[in-house]
């Protein structure tokens, strides 16, 4: 067997095992020799509160690597992330509008509200862009930056009015992340996000490998450029939508993860299985990690992912002497 | 000439002014009460107090009861209590407002442990305002907080008094017959879950009404996150919300698996005015007074 084959089934026992951990980590005295117990309160919590919040960190930390990888390749920019287009700044305006607007009551509306700031902000971008006259990279993160910067500036002012208010705390909190609020609808929605990523981007390979090479190499050879941008661009942030409305901006994992496999295992069209394998991961051992930090509550993902993941990527940055390229 | 005037005037009259600035300045001193407030910093407060500013609502209650409602310069947004406080100065708290406080000239001003930063309470130091800190752990504190504080602004009898009434009013509280063992957790806020912790003065409180409180000292704060795992792990007797119904619909609604807590399924959901639950000072008391109530066996037993 080839030795990325005998990483990848170490690195899924791994998986396997810090889920298994997971389990048995939390506020009850529940752990995974309850796992087929008739208590309903150790179902409760093992199948209902612990199982849905570890999957739903993995599907994240897979998605938000997938849509980091896209990002980077498509823009030709290794500092792209999948917030890059506005996606988080949109996601928590427009939670936070619903939130003021409807208050607390309706559970569902601030992931709505999410979705569609992340999704409108988008689109904003790229609708600037083209009015810019070009849909070229470099447009495209100015637009984004510009808008993200207007976004934030917005949350700012009503963090700023709402003051001495609960509701702040709400948005400050949700601004972290969370998977507090995961439950196995939810997993579902993700699911189909995750099977189009494993399908789609290899089918992209070739073309996201050319855009690498500057717009101007990759038209000469046969790319279009633009429709190729929007494409991806669009499909990387449904799914970071998606994933905010479920577990509100976890920053990081899409920025990095995406370096780790190419200096790692370099670029190839099966890349995007490593991107799941390892940002599923990291979301995974920062959740069960940050229970063992904090009690009870553990610490927000977004924290956690930064704490773990920064040494690592510092040390392949030094040691692999990594070249985006 | 008239420059010639203007120039032995000046440092005549500069001199003069020198002195009496020398001697008002000596006055001051010789008028200023040494005190340790009770984050254990010194202060140096002008006697007599006339201007006072408290910087948060349960300061601003404390000061209610010690002096007359023409001392009390300026108030909060969250001060609201009695209705009168909201004909005085507004001063923003979140951020302060640091040049409305200068403009109202204070003698003192009182708030509450975490309310001010250290840099906010050096910048005020640093313009000549004292500034006393109240800190509040329990009941006794709360008591001996009211004492001191007519103490510093030259109350003495009625901080005494003030104090030694709030103290009773609790004590009387453990005469009525409460069902034993019950526990109780109080919810601050739903999303995310913010609960009075035990080392709150909650726990104290619930004390008084024959309660304990569901939040374990093994949280070391005194107002933590917690999740729902943990809240069904303590399964509390009693919820206590601040408010209305509001808070606890959207925790149920958020968070339905919480619906299997025994508070829940029991209907043992108290609302407690948020105001009164939400500020440790005098009327902490009215809170106190409304858990018990609902609380206590009588009426625990019809429920």
């Amino acid at each position: 067997m080839k030795k990325d084959s005998w990483i990848a089934i170490a690195l899924l026992c791994l998986t396997a095992l810090t889920f298994s951990l997971g389990l048995s980590v939390g506020s009850a005295d529940t752990d995974l020799s309850d796992l087929w117990s008739s208590d309903v309160f150790d179902q409760t919590v093992l199948f209902h509160l612990r199982m849905p919040r570890l999957l739903l960190a993995w599907e994240v930390g897979a998605l938000l690597a997938v849509a980091g990888s896209v990002m980077q390749r498509v823009l030709n920019n290794p500092l792209a992330d999948p917030y890059i287009l506005g996606s988080a700044s949109g996601a928590s305006f427009g939670a936070a509008m619903v939130r003021l607007a409807m208050g607390g009551t309706f559970i569902l509306l601030p992931s709505i509200g999410a979705f569609i700031g992340a999704l409108f902000s988008v689109l904003l971008i790229l609708l600037i862009s083209k009015l810019m006259g070009a849909s070229g990279r470099h447009q495209i993160i100015l637009a984004g930056v510009a808008i993200s910067s207007f976004l934030m500036a917005l949350l700012s002012f009503i963090y700023y009015l709402h003051a001495g208010d609960n509701i702040l705390k709400t948005l400050i909190f949700w601004s972290f992340g969370s998977f507090e609020m995961a439950d196995w609808e939810g997993l579902f929605i993700l699911l189909p996000l995750l099977i189009a990523s494993l399908i789609l981007q290899p089918l992209w390979h070739k073309q996201l490998g050319l855009m690498l090479l500057g717009d101007d190499r990759a038209m000469q050879l046969g790319q279009n450029t633009t429709a190729l941008r929007w494409k991806a661009l669009l499909f990387s942030s449904i799914l970071v939508a998606f994933c905010v409305a479920q577990a509100g901006p976890i920053g990081f994992v899409g920025l990095m993860v995406p370096h780790w496999v190419r200096s790692l295992f370099g670029m190839h069209r099966l890349s995007v299985l490593w991107e799941v394998l390892i940002g599923g991961y990291l979301l995974l051992a920062a959740e069960v990690l940050s229970r063992f930090l904090v009690y009870p509550a553990g610490l927000p993902p977004g924290i956690m992912t930064a704490m773990i993941g920064v040494p690592f990527f510092v040390y392949l940055l030094v040691r692999k002497k990594y070249n985006f390229q | 000439m008239l420059k010639y005037i203007i120039c032995c005037l000046l440092p005549t009259l500069l001199i003069s002014c020198h002195e009496t600035c020398k001697e008002s300045q000596q006055e001051s001193v010789s008028q200023e009460l040494t005190a340790v407030d009770e984050l254990g910093r010194t202060i140096h407060v002008r006697q007599p107090v006339q201007r006072i500013l408290p910087l948060c609502a349960s300061s601003e209650e404390t000061m209610v009861l010690l002096c007359d409602s023409s001392m009390l310069v300026g108030r909060t947004p969250e001060c609201s209590s009695p209705t009168w406080i909201l004909s005085k100065p507004l001063v923003n708290n979140y951020p302060l407002d640091m040049e409305k406080v200068v403009t109202l000239k204070p003698d003192l001003i009182v708030s509450k442990e975490g309310m001010l930063s250290n840099d906010q309470l050096k910048k005020l130091e640093s313009l000549g305002l004292a500034v006393y800190m109240q800190r509040a752990d329990d009941i006794k504190g709360i008591a001996a907080s009211i004492k001191k504080l007519g103490e510093v602004i030259g109350q003495k009898d009625k901080g005494l008094d003030a104090s030694v009434k709030f103290q009773q009013q609790f004590d009387s509280l453990k005469n009525i017959p409460h069902a034993s063992s019950f526990s109780a957790a109080g919810i601050i806020s739903s999303d995310p879950i913010y609960v009075f912790g035990y080392s709150s003065y909650l726990t104290d409180v619930l004390r008084y009404c024959g309660l304990t409180n569901a939040i374990d000292s093994s949280i070391a704060q005194g107002f933590p996150v917690v999740d729902q795992e943990y809240l069904l792990k303590v399964n509390p007797d009693f919820l206590i919300f601040p408010g209305e119904q509001k808070e606890a619909q959207e925790l149920f609604v958020k968070f339905p698996l919480l619906k299997r807590l025994k508070a829940y399924q029991l209907h043992h959901c108290l609302y407690i005015n948020g105001d009164w639950l939400s500020r440790p000072g005098p009327e902490l008391i009215k809170a106190a007074i409304e858990i018990s109530k609902q609380t206590s066996l009588p009426l625990h037993e019809k429920r």
